[in-house]
């Protein structure tokens, strides 16, 4: 059938299951817009800046398992997206990103609205193509689809001049993609089994990957069945059930003291789905010094990139996993855990839920583990970057895999809102968080109009600290406490959330949370916001300092004070 | 880090030609922050194809590195470090040098010596040709520029390996 390349756009995302689109039109992709009308099966989400149709589609893509599309118009238009492309590609997102271009002719002359966006998105994207005909334009819009999940998922990038959307061409049927299944090596699956056996002191360390793989069932099976702990990176959290009793929580920066310290003591890393990247290693030369390492990750380059591994396989983690299954002899390391055990009772005894500074004090760690608690640990939290994030990670336990999105690997702030509403609209039958700090959510706050737009009942838990409180906190222990450019001025939030019709709250007391949540939970139509005004002051412990080894926390004071009711 | 003092790999890299390859590949080995030396775009037998050959600084850890980087860009069909087999590389030079008539007998003893040849003798100054090693290359120079190096334009090195095996192999062996 002949169409034009604004047609094949629609047919093709049609074709691939894009159901939902996020975008913002501008000239040069007028054209696509004006053929949308054909294709209503598509539905459109109308943000209110581009990098917000980025960070939704990302959302969307993480919750959904599905590839994101965002689209945008030529210069600004496409330059708008450009933090939510690298967001998705630092975290292994699969989002389709199209933009128009000025039509060919012009291309290459400073034209109104030009932007070299395929340049400018070169280290950012896993692909990108310029499309210079409509009879390219199917197959690449087909191609970009397959490449976007393929293998490490990753963004795709096509820039579609206008010329070529008002041209028509024939569009030709769906290529088939034959899977290219990774033959796993047997002489690799026995030196890891050899390994195994040999280890007295192993650690699991859980990345994204578990997560991608969709091996959860897997990864516990094999923990209990080896009986070795697991900890998670930031990214992997929900990829095995947190209250599992061999869990140790999150490892790194910030940590849980006894997964470094296990990681540290370690005689055997096995490292499924993850990078090694520097907030988790701390001081590579020192990292788990005593360890032998295996590393499986679908991605070759990431093998042998930062950790010299003595086995390094490329797989997907839930076929190594099930590959190894045959062979796996039952295997017991209690004295290990019970080492392990050691560690985490002092952790709780420097606890701030059971033994908050100050008995009175509203912490937003209060807030966060009241918030899941108040949710019965079930809904989807969204997070943002910065102090709220990692007390998210700490104070909100996940036992479902796809229960926290974040942005991990960029650290994006302005993330949580918008991926939030892509989260909502791929799963609408859960309930879903933004847990966002002042300064994040005011980077894309506009995106409240889109979610009231579509009617998109997010919820929105502001951890209101009145700073920039994960650099306040750089400043405190590492510049002197010059707190230059971190206190910063907010709208009252309440009437903000008002102005759009969405009602809201503010919380400043810890027995306040649970009947605020509850007004949230029970509120239907549009989204509804929580601001929880927090102590402004508190540090994020554990915490290992940017280059330091990784059993070197910083660690909040043992609390003598009689305990609090939790 | 001195680059100089660090060994010199020589990656060879099969991509298709087409958008942005040598943009891409230029582009992923700055923001790895790789010691590039020189970079050859070549034709292939097959024209859907281009060959690659870069000259990096670094150890062989270091070209592996690379390499896995490289693979990963979907343009990128064949990766090899070819200092890992027997091989040959050859660069290519153009010299200018002062052709004043006292140095016409030193140049032509020089060419002999190293198989490089006079390819033009305007009035005032001589073109030289040479291909080889690198190595042979910078030997040349040093030994031209007593006698007046005006101008030089040097092609970093394309190189194949030995024997009957040929990168097209390589893929298909991948593959199978």
């Amino acid at each position: 059938m002949k169409l034009t390349g604004a047609e094949i756009v629609w047919e093709c995302l049609v074709r691939e299951g894009a159901d939902v689109v996020f975008g913002y039109p501008g000239g040069a992709i007028l054209p696509t817009y004006d053929a949308h009308s054909k294709y209503p099966q598509v539905h459109h989400v109308l943000t209110r800046h581009e990098q917000g149709a980025a960070h939704m589609a990302d959302g969307y893509a993480r919750a959904s398992g599905k590839v994101g599309v965002a689209i945008a118009t030529s210069g600004p238009g496409a330059t708008n997206l450009v933090t939510g492309i690298a967001t998705a590609m630092m975290d292994s997102s699969s989002v389709v990103f199209i933009t128009g271009q000025i039509p060919q002719h012009l291309m290459g002359t400073d034209g109104f609205q030009e932007t070299d966006i395929i340049g400018i998105t070169l280290p950012i994207t896993k692909h990108s193509v310029l499309v210079r005909t409509a009879a390219e334009l199917g197959p690449a819009i087909h191609e970009a689809f397959h490449i976007a999940r393929r293998g490490r998922p990753g963004p795709v990038l096509i820039d579609i001049p206008k010329d070529v959307q008002l041209e028509t061409a024939e569009l030709g049927p769906r290529p088939v993609y034959a899977d290219e299944p990774v033959a796993i090596p047997s002489e690799e699956l026995e030196r890891a089994h050899e390994l195994l056996r040999a280890s007295e002191r192993p650690v699991i360390l859980a990345g994204h990957g578990v997560i991608i793989s969709a091996a959860h069932n897997e990864l516990v099976a094999f923990a209990e069945t080896l009986h070795i702990p697991v900890t998670q990176t930031l990214l992997g959290k929900g990829g095995f059930p947190q209250t599992h009793a061999l869990s140790l929580g999150m490892m790194g920066m910030h940590g849980e003291a006894a997964a470094n310290n296990a990681i540290q003591d370690a005689d055997l890393l096995l490292a499924l789905g993850m990078r090694f990247d520097d907030r988790v290693t701390g001081k590579l030369s020192e990292y788990s010094p005593h360890s032998k390492k295996i590393h499986i990750d679908i991605d070759a380059a990431e093998i042998n990139k930062l950790i010299h591994v003595e086995v390094g396989t490329v797989a997907d983690v839930g076929d190594w996993i099930r590959a190894m299954a045959a062979g796996l002899e039952p295997a017991d390391h209690q004295g290990w855990i019970d080492k392990i055990r050691t560690w985490q009772s002092d952790d709780a005894d420097r606890d701030i839920l059971t033994h908050p500074p100050d008995p009175d004090s509203f912490l937003a760690a209060h807030a966060i583990h009241e918030l899941w608690r108040s949710t019965d640990g079930e809904a989807i939290s969204v997070t943002d970057v910065g102090q709220h994030q990692m007390w998210e990670a700490q104070y909100y336990p996940h036992d479902r895999p796809g229960t926290l999105i974040t942005s991990g690997g960029m650290g994006t702030m302005g993330f949580a809102l918008p991926a939030a509403i892509g989260v909502k609209m791929a799963r609408p039958e859960e309930e879903v968080w933004a847990i966002v700090g002042d300064g994040g959510f005011q980077m894309t706050m506009p995106e409240l109009a889109t979610a009231v737009q579509e009617g998109v009942e997010v919820k929105i838990a502001i951890i209101n600290n009145g700073y920039l409180g994960m650099v306040r906190q750089w400043q405190e222990l590492f510049h002197q406490r010059r707190y230059n450019a971190t206190p910063m001025f907010h709208p009252d939030f309440r009437r903000l959330a008002g102005a759009f019709g969405i009602p809201a709250c503010r919380v400043t007391e810890r027995d306040e949370v649970d009947v605020a949540v509850r007004r949230a939970r029970e509120h239907k139509g549009t989204p509804f916001l929580i601001e929880f005004v927090v102590e402004q002051h508190d540090v994020v412990y554990p915490m290992v300092a940017a280059g330091a080894a990784l059993n070197s926390m910083i660690r909040r004071e043992r609390k003598r004070m009689q305990k609090v009711e939790s | 880090m001195d680059p100089e003092s660090l060994d010199r790999q020589t990656l060879v890299v099969l991509v298709c030609s087409g958008q942005d390859v040598v943009g891409r590949v230029t582009g992923l080995l700055r923001s790895r922050q790789v010691l590039l030396e020189t970079i050859s775009v070549s034709r292939t037998a097959d024209d859907s194809k281009l060959q690659l050959t870069l000259v990096i600084r670094g150890d062989a850890d270091d070209a592996l590195r690379v390499t896995k980087q490289l693979a990963r860009l979907i343009c990128v069909q064949h990766v090899e470090n070819i200092v890992r087999r027997p091989h040959v590389a050859r660069d290519l030079a153009l010299i200018k040098v002062a052709g004043a008539d006292d140095n016409l007998p030193r140049i032509n003893e020089v060419c002999r010596e190293y198989g490089a040849h006079v390819i033009d003798d305007s009035p005032g100054a001589v073109i030289i040709e040479m291909s080889g090693e690198a190595d042979k290359i910078d030997s040349l120079t040093k030994k031209l520029e007593p006698l007046g190096i005006l101008e030089l334009a040097r092609h970093g090195a394309i190189a194949m390996g030995k024997g009957e095996r040929t990168l097209q192999h390589a893929i298909q062996n991948k593959r199978s």
